[in-house]
């Protein structure tokens, strides 16, 4: 009687090229064999990924929760700049200057454009330069098209905190005076190129000296009230000084009150010339 | 046309018709609304009844004024306000980034009349950085406009208000933080005129003061940023009038001619200090404190102005010259640069001012000149010395004098003791009154005044054994009059004593 | 005969004439925002041009221009809201019975959740149980939270969690009409309905 026969011998044949195959598998694709060391995906192309923490907006009100806890993201490297939106106008043209509804965005929609693309002199002048003129539906609906999102308010202020060296800058004074310094700068005729500055703590760069930035929830910045004309809406919409119910009066961080009083200022049709975006993204 | 020859229809028709005219005209007149009752969206309020007509406010640059108004009604008035961020010059070799309303620091001058209704749009310049809005201090209502005007750079907006009550108001930006707003050029004066308007004068003038926070000292040259430290420790690098250091000196001074009445509208952008407005070698005759409708003080050298406050002061120039306006908390003018020219061209008057008259060294005491003056006048002071001593008329009257003042120095100082009648108390303190023991000796007596005595002494032939302190509070004038006193009172009758003697017994130490 | 045609004639014209300053009213409260369209223009206006995709009730995908057709009235609530949204479901459902026979199959209603992580579908589903919402008028929309900001600041509604989980938010009930355009907002909680209904009544002639 032999004792391995045809059928335990296709066994066994099979359990060994299983084993083989996982072996083999486990040396192309190590993630999928054994997680990552330290748990976290590479970012996607052009992001980093900035670890979660918590972000203590400028005014204390009753019934919001505070701090505001920010779950770990990944954030854009630097702003969208004109190559990419062109690039987005070119697979969408219902967001060409001349098509875009009026209920998305106001008439001076990529007016540094004078026309539906920018002329070959123009594009390169603007080429590496963030895109300004751009409204916060037309933001939204770019970030939408790279399967990416606007960042929050929160996200956006934990990670424009750090300086250069630490997540939270507020109390470099040093820093904080370069800062307000970009204020006392009249406004120049367009932003920078990207990476004009230096990268911060989470290696973001240019989210300071370059231009103002959409968030996804600008406008929840104020308390909507029980609707629009709500006084107590109003009063938050044009403020007082930054020392009225701040969560810490002797710390004020003016650039950050600044880019709240900012914010409360625009709509979501707004265009303006020192306006841009970057986007974010959730982890997988 | 008789009844009987109408048809029947007719008959029943026409009483109808009469009633259904009737009705219909009842309901026209009973439902007809008297004014328009829906608003437009985005339309303006409903006007009262006597705003009659429209117009667009003319606006000028500090430091002229719009002309008073002449119509006699309110109106609806257009006021566009333009907000621009423009590097400009703080003084000379300074540039900083003013943010203003209309190009220039201050802002434009609005002129209104009570009870119009001011359309304002505020336009905010696409190429400005920062959002902004506008609080005008003439406004009643949340915010002063503050809530309604709240705009993004390259946006627009409008609200309309009523000019309920006259006077001279700021105007300021108020989006967070406010200090800073202000503090970089963000303010402007709104007049309202009373419905009577102002009184009539030959020249109005808009001036403004301010202070600016610059990172860089006073004087420091290229483009300052603002210190916000500086600011809130309210120590300004400059003090000026009109958004510059020399903004209304030299050739952009204010003009006026002799016999003028000059009306000023001074405001105070702050954003921190209170001014001591005065204009050197006027005198204000009349102040509307505050910038208020009534003229409250008149003849004032020197009025103060409120931070985010105003002032109109009024006063006629009556001779030529620069006269200088200043911020009379004086280091502000020589040394932050609050300092402002009015020139004045015309006759002279030397009756109201002469100018120099008199041009002469002035020596002071110490000039050999001087000492000899000091050496007559010695001479003479003893001349008239002797002359009273030798004058028994002179001498009498002096020792009247002298018993009088020793009089009430007695009274307040020796009468506890030895009474006011001079007569002492028994066994205890002497009596002066017929004192052969204060007689006896003139020089004793100074002695006992100035340094006191103890021991038994013999006084009308009664022994006394008291203490009498030295009365130490008396000077030497006052020892001699109350002596003279003593030595002339309750039948004594001696000579005067003179300080002299008193100096003498002073220093004697017998 | 002349004397009584003048009279009938100038009758006419008074009547007329009131009858046109009774009508002008109705017309300058329903042009609320823009100039009447006919229901065939370009939709440049239309809130449906947003292109996101949506969840009903039932669970299937729905994209906003399936909305077109009717005039629609629309809320943005969440269910474990307790004070206001129940105030808005109920104005709607106010709105719902107040409407004539005719109108009943031109106007619609619709529900978008604020919380879309806790309203999933079927949450939704039971609350419309709940709630007796006829599902033939009424749709219950779940989105993604980036598409619920999109729709909120296209309607002007602004929305902020809160301590305890919910959400403070703008209450309104916004009327669009068949294309999708915005033609009347009802703003707070107040409970006259006047305006709303001849607003709907205005936009379902179109």
């Amino acid at each position: 009687m032999k004792i391995i026969n045809r059928q335990s011998w296709v066994g066994m044949v099979f359990l060994v090229t299983l084993e083989c195959c996982s072996f083999l598998s486990a040396m192309v694709w190590p993630s999928w064999a054994a997680p990552a060391e330290d748990g976290v995906p590479e970012p996607p192309s052009g992001m980093q990924y900035i670890v979660g923490g918590v972000y203590a907006p400028l005014f204390k009100e009753a019934g919001v929760e505070q701090p505001t806890p920010v779950a770990p993201f990944y954030l854009d490297i630097y702003p969208v700049t004109n190559a990419q939106y062109a690039a987005f106008i070119k697979a969408n043209p219902r967001w060409r200057r001349s098509q875009v509804s009026p209920l998305l965005a106001d008439v001076a929609y990529l007016r540094h454009w004078q026309a539906d693309t920018p002329s070959p002199e123009a594009a390169t002048a603007v080429a590496q330069r963030p895109v300004t003129y751009v409204s916060w539906f037309a933001a939204h609906a770019y970030c939408r098209w790279q399967q990416k999102r606007l960042p929050s308010t929160a996200e956006w202020e934990y990670v424009a905190l750090a300086s250069a060296t630490a997540p939270d800058g507020s109390k470099e004074a040093a820093y904080q005076t370069r800062l307000l310094e970009w204020y006392a700068l009249p406004a120049a005729a367009m932003p920078p190129p990207i990476g004009s500055g230096q990268k911060n703590y989470w290696g973001i760069s240019d989210l300071h000296g370059s231009m103002w930035e959409w968030v996804a929830d600008f406008q929840t910045a104020f308390s909507p009230g029980a609707s629009r004309g709500d006084a107590e809406a109003e009063r938050d919409r044009f403020c007082s000084s930054g020392a009225l119910g701040v969560s810490e009066p002797e710390l004020v961080n003016y650039p950050a009150l600044m880019r709240d009083a900012y914010r409360r200022s625009l709509r979501g049709t707004y265009t303006v010339h020192n306006l841009g975006f970057r986007c974010a993204k959730d982890l997988p | 046309m008789t009844r009987s020859t109408l048809s029947w229809r007719s008959r029943r028709v026409v009483p109808l018709l009469r009633l259904g005219l009737v009705l219909c005209i009842g309901l026209v007149i009973v439902a007809t609304p008297t004014t328009a009752q829906t608003p437009k969206p985005g339309g303006t309020p409903v006007a009262s009844a006597e705003v009659m007509g429209q117009e667009t406010a003319v606006l000028t640059d500090a430091p002229l004024v719009p002309p008073p108004i002449s119509r006699d009604h309110p109106t609806k008035v257009i006021v566009n306000v333009e907000v621009r961020e423009v590097v400009q010059r703080l003084a000379d070799g300074v540039d900083y980034t003013f943010w203003t309303f209309g190009g220039r620091v201050p802002g434009k001058f609005i002129r209104v009349k009570q009870g119009d209704v001011v359309e304002l749009h505020l336009n905010n310049h696409p190429h400005s950085k920062m959002p902004h809005n506008i609080d005008l201090h003439a406004v009643t209502g949340p915010g002063g406009g503050a809530t309604s005007t709240f705009t993004a750079p390259g946006h627009s907006s409008q609200f309309s208000f009523t000019a309920l009550n006259p006077g001279l108001y700021v105007y300021h930006c108020a989006t967070a933080p406010v200090g800073m707003h202000v503090a970089n050029g963000m303010y402007g004066l709104i007049l309202v005129e009373p419905r009577e308007g102002l009184p009539p004068v030959d020249r109005e003038y808009y001036v403004m003061q301010s202070e600016f926070y610059t990172r860089g000292r006073h004087g420091e040259e290229g483009l300052q940023s603002f210190d916000m430290e500086k600011a809130i420790d309210e120590r300004p690098t400059y003090v000026v009038f009109n958004g510059s250091v020399n903004a209304l000196v030299g050739d952009n001074a204010l003009k006026a001619n002799v016999g003028e009445t000059v009306r000023l509208f001074i405001g105070n952008g702050g954003p921190n200090l209170v001014s001591s407005f005065h204009v050197i070698g006027e005198i204000f005759d009349r102040v509307y404190a505050e910038g208020g409708t009534a003229v409250r003080q008149e003849n004032v050298q020197t009025t103060l102005i409120p931070a985010g406050g105003s002032a109109i002061v009024e006063f006629k120039v009556e001779v030529p010259g620069t006269y200088i306006l200043v911020d009379h908390s004086i280091l502000r003018t020589f040394n932050k640069g609050a300092l402002a020219m009015l020139k004045v061209d015309g006759p002279e008057n030397k009756l109201v001012y002469s100018g120099k008259e008199v041009d002469e060294t002035y020596l002071g005491e110490r000039a050999p000149e001087g000492q000899v003056a000091a050496q007559r006048i010695a001479t003479l002071e003893k001349r008239v010395e002797e002359t009273i001593k030798q004058t028994p008329a002179i001498v009498t009257m002096t020792k009247e004098i002298q018993i009088e003042k020793g009089k009430l120095v007695f009274m307040q100082t020796c009468a506890v003791c030895h009474q006011t009648n001079g007569q002492g108390l028994p066994q205890v303190f002497p009596p002066l009154a017929g004192s052969d023991f204060l007689m006896a000796d003139k020089a004793r007596s100074i002695r006992i005044v100035l340094r006191g005595t103890s021991g038994p002494i013999t006084v009308n032939g009664t022994t006394y054994d008291s203490v009498m302190p030295p009365v130490v509070q008396l000077t030497d004038e006052q020892v001699a009059h109350v002596l003279t006193y003593v030595r002339n009172s309750w039948g004594n009758t001696g000579d005067a004593v003179s300080p002299d003697e008193v100096r003498l017994g002073r220093e004697d130490h017998q | 005969m002349k004397r009584y045609g003048c009279l009938s004639f100038l009758l006419v014209l008074v009547l007329c004439l009131r009858l046109g300053a009774w009508a002008s009213p109705l017309t300058v409260t329903a042009h609320a925002d823009h100039e009447a369209l006919p229901a065939s223009a370009s939709s440049a206006r239309s809130i449906y041009q947003v292109e996101s995709t949506w969840t009903t009730a039932d669970a299937q995908p729905l994209r906003l221009e399936h909305l077109q057709g009717k005039v629609q009235v629309l809320a943005m609530v969440y269910t474990t809201c307790e004070s206001a949204c129940p105030i808005i479901v109920s104005l709607m459902q106010r709105i719902a019975a107040a409407l004539p026979p005719e109108l009943h199959s031109q106007v619609g209603f619709v529900l978008v959740t604020l919380d879309p992580v806790r309203d999933t579908p079927s949450v939704l589903s039971a609350y419309s149980v709940k709630m007796r919402l006829d599902p033939a008028s009424w749709s219950l929309l779940s989105g993604r939270p980036a598409d619920v900001m999109e729709l909120a600041m296209l309607l002007g509604i602004t929305y902020k969690r809160d301590r305890s989980g919910g959400f403070i938010h703008t209450n309104r009930l916004t009327v669009l009409n068949k294309v999708g355009e915005i033609v009347y907002r009802h703003e707070g909680l107040h409970q006259d309905l006047t305006s709303t209904l001849e607003a709907i009544r205005w936009a379902a002639q179109y």
